[in-house]
């Protein structure tokens, strides 16, 4: 209620009390009248210091909604500011310098008209795998972890984790470190790496273009030379592409064995040279050689051993086309290498020197977004032995291997791929072989980077 | 003998004096830099780019080519946000040259100064070839050219101290320019406001934000993955309502999916130049948003 509202109820009252008093009341009663006048004034009294109490209080908390509403609109203001400000400094974390980890998985079905628990390459003892399994199988599993060490070094660690029966095998497949700012065009690798001799060599296995290596890796290199060493390579300061490199390894895997010469075993040199021809076409071209020595070789069951040096040399050569340089739609793609083998010592005590070739051929056709074709000829041949050897592992009788092969590739996207392959494979001493292969490889963790 | 010495000299002479002249090597990642850096430099450096306009600038391979310009650059000027992530690492890695490392000076992400949309929530490869820093295709609009030239600015002065003031001033020259050219752009395009579109990638969207169009969907499922037809048919019967007026495709781009849709749909499928080099007249930036603009307005009517 208002003041002026209690105001008139008061003087109401009053009027009413004194217009009522003369026509009822006697003298007694004026009294009783004056008392009670009295107790209103006094409540009058203090209603008004009431009202004036709540009004203040009124005021007061006006006042505070006032600036609570100031202050909450400065705030807002500031706040505004700040996200314009740089973000504040990321709490400190123990894994923020965690290494680019990437794996792969790969997985294949196997159907061989000839048992491949029974293979043999015609001339060759086998240093690595033969054609696959029978049924279902699964390809290595690759884990890759990558980091720059500093400004200086980068460093890059892979596993591969096999399945060999009912066992996992753990393999080291590439340990390095890598130089990042040596001067002018130099790189030092030190560790163990793939080998940078031929062209399919530095590769790892998951991103070939066929399921399996060409015949020629097969018998001369055990499908690729990885080894523990030390690279040294030199980019020209060209407009042409052209680098140079040369590699000592400790010389313990094939065709190398036993870390002979106080472990300086193998070593390799090699040139790459490549350029752009036009926007549409480019290539790379290559010449490598490698120098091996073997002490106490063993390979296959029995098993044969070698004593002495192998020497391989390999000449590649990659061109690859596509439609104004876009690959993504098209693209056509050329590789060959043609190796030359060289053994020079003694199988299972028996003097042997004697040249073998090999070569292979592939074309592939991505003929639209997510879909390749390709087609790989093999071939290796196995140059004669001493009469001593006739009939030995060494001996291909005048049998040359080779392989046709044909592919079809689904790739879903970067990191997966769906691969159906066909091989009329005659690397054995007798007969022909029918292989398929139907494979998955994909790639998990960080994005992974090509090389050419 | 003294034949010789007189040769070695003349050699020596000659390195040292193509030395003092040497341009500034800029490899650039995209064309568009290319065209920026040269605005920007202009005599004192020589800037080439990895990709043209039709090539895709995520998948590029590591070339030796471009290994040899890696080797010879003294500066390497790439959009970054991921978008070069399948080759980009191959080329630094395999060009052994220190000097345009990430870190150095000679190294330039044009992304990283720019607002970024499109940043991902999550981070799962099965929402296709997402970039964690967000959506990489920045030169869509020119108003991300004014930080960016800036910013490189600040870079070329770093690399090459004694040409700063030449930077500065071309600098200077091309904001006036640039701003002056974006409110023309503008005004030419003023009809395109609110227009709802298809896109074959998620290559637009700045494009589409600074002309105020409306994105209705991308014809790719998932970003990097092609688009199959049965795909497309879903696709028409569900952007149908929302009567979307064009579809806007690069260059580079396979253009089955957008073909297709431009068929069934009845509406018209512009191929956008995307960047410089992606089209007749696009040899420059201005030429680019020219042509960018006039093939949108074209489209509408």
């Amino acid at each position: 209620m208002s003041r002026s509202g209690r105001y008139a109820v008061l003087a109401l009252s009053m009027i009413l009390g004194v217009v009522s008093a003369p026509a009822f009341a006697a003298d007694a009663d004026l009294t009783e009248i004056r008392k009670q006048i009295d107790i209103l004034n006094q409540r009058r009294l203090e209603d008004a210091n009431r009202i004036r109490d709540l009004e203040e209080r009124l005021a007061k908390a006006e006042a505070a909604t006032r600036q609570a509403t100031a202050d909450a609109q400065r705030a807002a203001t500031v706040a505004a500011q700040a996200s314009n400000a740089p973000p504040p400094a990321p709490p400190s974390s123990p894994n923020a310098f965690n290494p680019a980890i990437s794996g792969v998985l790969d997985g294949k079905l196997g159907s061989f008209s000839k048992d491949p628990a029974t293979y043999s390459l015609a001339g060759f003892p086998l240093g690595g795998e033969g054609p696959g399994q029978r049924g279902l199988f699964l390809g290595e599993a690759e884990l890759n972890a990558q980091a720059n060490i500093d400004d200086l070094f980068m460093g890059s660690l892979t596993f591969s984790l096999g399945q060999n029966g009912s066992e996992t095998e753990v393999g080291l497949e590439e340990a390095y470190i890598l130089t990042l700012s040596l001067p002018g065009g130099f790189q030092a690798t030190a560790g163990k790496f793939l080998s940078d001799i031929g062209y399919l060599n530095s590769f790892h296995e998951h991103a070939d273009d066929f399921a399996d290596r060409p015949l020629s890796y097969r018998a001369f290199l055990a499908g690729g030379v990885k080894d523990v060493g030390a690279r040294l390579t030199w980019l020209a300061p060209t407009s042409t592409y052209l680098r140079f490199g040369a590699e000592v390894m400790r010389g313990e895997v094939f065709p190398a064995a036993g870390a002979v010469h106080d472990g300086f075993g193998s070593k390799s040199a090699y040139v790459r040279a490549g350029d752009d021809i036009g926007q549409e076409i480019s290539y790379q071209a290559g010449l490598s050689w490698l120098w091996t020595a073997a002490g106490a070789r063993e390979t296959g069951a029995l098993p044969d051993v070698f004593d002495g040096k192998t020497d391989v040399g390999i000449a590649h050569l990659v061109v690859k086309w596509a439609p104004n340089g876009n690959p993504v739609n098209r693209n056509f793609k050329f590789q060959a290498e043609l190796l030359r083998n060289h053994i020079d010592g003694r199988f299972n005590g028996l003097g042997v020197a004697r040249t073998d070739y090999g070569a292979y051929g592939q074309l592939l056709y991505q003929f639209m977004p997510q879909w390749r074709v390709g087609y790989r000829y093999d071939w290796v041949s196995a140059g004669d032995v001493p009469g001593t050897l006739a009939l030995s592992t060494l001996d291909a009788q005048s049998h040359d291997g080779t392989r046709s092969t044909a592919m079809l590739e689904y790739d879903h996207s970067e990191f997966s791929r769906i691969r159906l392959q066909y091989s009329y494979d005659r690397s054995r001493l007798l007969g022909a072989d029918h292989q398929f292969l139907l494979q998955y490889t994909a790639t998990i963790g960080a994005h992974p980077a090509h090389s050419y | 003998m003294k034949r010789l010495i007189a040769l070695a000299v003349a050699t020596a002479s000659l390195v040292l004096t193509s030395a003092a002249d040497a341009k500034v090597a800029v490899f650039t990642c995209e064309p568009e830099w290319t065209a920026l850096a040269h605005e920007l430099g202009g005599d004192r450096i020589d800037a080439s780019s990895a990709t043209t306009g039709l090539q895709d600038p995520h998948q590029i391979q590591a070339r030796p080519s471009l290994i040899a310009k890696m080797r010879a650059a003294d500066m390497v000027v790439c959009t970054g946000a991921e978008l070069e992530i399948g080759w980009l690492p191959v080329l630094l890695r395999q060009g052994a040259n220190p000097k345009v490392q990430p870190g150095a000076p000679g190294y330039f992400e044009a992304a990283r100064f720019v607002g970024m949309k499109e940043a991902p929530q999550a981070l799962d490869r099965s929402l296709g070839d997402v970039h964690a820093g967000g959506n990489p295709h920045i030169q869509t609009d020119p108003r991300n050219m004014l930080p960016v030239a800036k910013a490189l600015t600040d870079q070329f002065v770093r690399v090459d101290p004694a040409g700063a003031d030449v930077y500065r001033a071309n600098l200077a020259a091309f904001n006036t320019r640039w701003t002056a050219a974006i409110e023309g752009w503008q005004q030419k395009a003023a009809a395109l406001k609110g227009v709802p579109v298809l896109v074959q990638h998620k290559s637009w969207v700045y494009l589409i934000d600074w002309l105020g169009m409306r994105e209705v969907a991308p014809l790719e499922p998932k970003p990097g993955i092609a688009p199959s037809t049965a795909y497309l048919v879903e696709l028409l019967s569900k952007v149908e309502a929302e009567k979307p007026r064009m579809i806007l495709a690069a260059a580079y781009e396979d253009d089955r999916g957008s073909k297709w849709m431009a068929e069934h749909a009845k509406i018209p499928a512009v191929t956008l130049p995307f960047t410089v080099g992606g089209d007749a007249g696009t040899d420059t930036l201005t030429g680019l948003y020219d042509v960018t603009i006039q093939k949108l307005t074209a489209a509408l009517r």
